[in-house]
């Protein structure tokens, strides 16, 4: 029924000491006196740095412009997530104010040495793609990003060379593409198949689940970790089974939430690395952190989970 | 995207920013409304003109420069062209004193059209339970500003030469795409606000270019 995240025996050993590793990495990074587990990781396939399963989304959440209550929403936010053990914040040019937001987060919070930086290039003019991705950087405050993504495969074939020059040079770590909500897959996949990427982010939940069929086995056979953005379908999933009460195995997998069950579903497909929701409140972000601990749903839950969740859509 | 919470928001930073302005143009309005016997509908007209323009001048620069382009882009090519009918609506209102009036059909949409901006939009976000303070105020808020200045165009007296004709042309656009686009950006936040844009700004443009436009006399 479920698997146990103390089963260590079903991780590879890699990952064993990723996780090991990372709990290590987080008891540094931590405030003194924390007493949060440690989040699930999982290795990124290339090098085997381990990730922590649930990341942050900015997506709409951190597009808080000149507000000075919203940019304090985005700070306790960002606060809560490291505090919670998190690691990977994705965002893109294409979020209006978010990659400034973040960055003021980040240096009130002094730059934590646990962040993974996760950004796009958004541009179809290749020339600007340069100084677009330098001006990320200097939002971020961060002498190099963790990783590059060519956003909604726009202008791929110019950008992707151009990024894995830039990696080849140790100005970028992980070179990756993006997509959503279904959007240009056959596209996705061709790209997946003939380019040395290191990450694809791509929509992923109980009640998205075309990637199965053919990204998600390839990225896995490809050695490419995989971002699960949309894991509510910015909220839409959530507002729709907000009416219905939580099944009975929910509890048997650590869940209170719908998010809880529809993120811990995700993260349990071997081929994920990590998701990405994003979300303006604290407390929806403990909540969302939560998912990264306890018993995982196996193979057989996972796909009662899917059948009940579009069954109550 | 933004979000609703965030959209919001930026009708409360520009009214705790801006606030005696529109009161100094709603009560310029007023002002101008009870002496329009006195001064007449041509002067009466270019009054109103000189107010409107002032309020996009204030809602370019505070509202959609200062406050809405850092959370959506696509304003930062918005913003100008509004802020140049800031300049060009008090000389629509100079320019055209000796213009015909309109007729009936139009200045009874055009009063319609003002009574929606001045009464009935502030009135949304407290209906709303949004509160007082992000309520929209025609001069600072740019959709209540848009359906007011639609109202004084439709009601504008009629250009005699081509010349003129091109500069109110010129005034209706940035207007109407304005319109246009907030209620874009509306509908994709599920906001029932978006409503009644698109269908004003038709609205208006049937008063105005309708056969029933022309005065009778």
């Amino acid at each position: 029924m479920m698997r146990a995240m103390q089963s260590t025996r079903h991780w590879p050993r890699r990952h064993v000491l990723g996780t090991l590793a990372a709990g290590a990495g987080f008891g540094l990074a931590a405030p003194l006196g924390a007493q949060v587990v440690p989040p699930l990781t999982k290795p990124i396939p290339k090098s085997g740095e381990a990730l922590p399963v649930v990341g942050l989304g900015s997506w709409i959440t951190f597009n808080v412009g000149n507000d000075r209550a919203g940019r304090e929403a985005s700070y306790q936010v960002l606060r809560a997530f490291f505090e919670e053990g998190g690691r990977l914040v994705d965002s893109s040019p294409m979020y209006g104010s978010s990659q400034p937001v973040i960055g003021e987060a980040l240096a009130r919070l002094g730059h934590p040495r646990a962040l993974f930086s996760a950004e796009k290039v958004w541009t179809s003019d290749a020339t600007r793609g340069p100084a677009q991705m330098e001006a990320s950087r200097a939002f971020w405050g961060v002498p190099r990003l963790d990783l590059m993504q060519v956003h909604n495969l726009l202008a791929w074939e110019q950008h992707l060379p151009r990024l894995l020059e830039m990696k080849a040079a140790g100005r970028l770590r992980y070179v990756g593409i993006s997509t959503s909500e279904g959007r240009r897959h056959a596209e996705f996949e061709r790209v997946l198949r003939g380019q040395p990427l290191d990450f694809i982010q791509l929509s992923y939940n109980p009640a998205d689940r075309e990637a199965e069929q053919r990204l998600l086995p390839l990225a896995a056979e490809r050695g490419v970790a995989v971002l699960a953005n949309r894991p509510f379908r910015e909220g839409g999933l959530l507002r729709a089974l907000a009416r219905h009460p939580l099944p009975g195995w929910a509890a048997e997998i650590g869940c209170r939430s719908w998010a809880q069950v529809s993120l811990k579903f995700i993260v349990s497909h071997p081929a994920v690395t990590c998701a990405i929701p994003a979300t303006s409140r604290v407390e929806h972000l403990r909540q969302n952190m939560a998912a990264a601990r306890g018993p995982m749903p196996d193979a057989a839950l996972r796909r009662r989970i899917a059948a009940d969740v579009v069954a109550l859509l | 995207m933004f979000s609703p919470r965030i959209y919001a928001r930026l009708f409360e930073q520009a009214n705790a920013a801006g606030w005696s302005l529109a009161v100094l143009l709603l009560a310029g309005a007023g002002v101008v409304l009870l002496a329009w016997a006195r001064l007449g509908p041509a002067r009466g007209h270019a009054a109103l003109g000189a107010l409107l323009g002032l309020a996009w001048v204030g809602c370019s620069l505070l509202f959609l420069r200062g406050l809405y382009e850092p959370i959506n882009w696509a304003v930062a090519g918005l913003w100008p062209p509004l802020l140049a009918l800031g300049l060009l609506l008090p000389l629509l209102g100079a320019v055209l004193r000796d213009g015909a009036p309109v007729g009936v059909v139009p200045r009874r949409v055009a009063l319609g059209l003002a009574a929606w901006a001045v009464c009935v939009m502030p009135l949304w976000a407290p209906l709303a339970g949004q509160g007082w303070a992000q309520a929209e105020l025609p001069g600072l808020a740019p959709d209540a500003t848009a359906i007011a200045t639609l109202a004084w165009l439709v009601a504008l007296p009629r250009a005699k030469d081509w010349r003129r004709r091109v500069l109110v042309a010129l005034a209706w656009l940035p207007v109407v795409a304005w319109c246009g686009f907030s209620a874009l950006m509306l509908l994709a936040m599920d906001d029932a606000r978006a409503a009644p844009l698109a269908p004003a700004a038709l609205l208006a443009l049937g008063a105005r270019l309708g056969p029933w436009g022309r005065s009778a006399g």
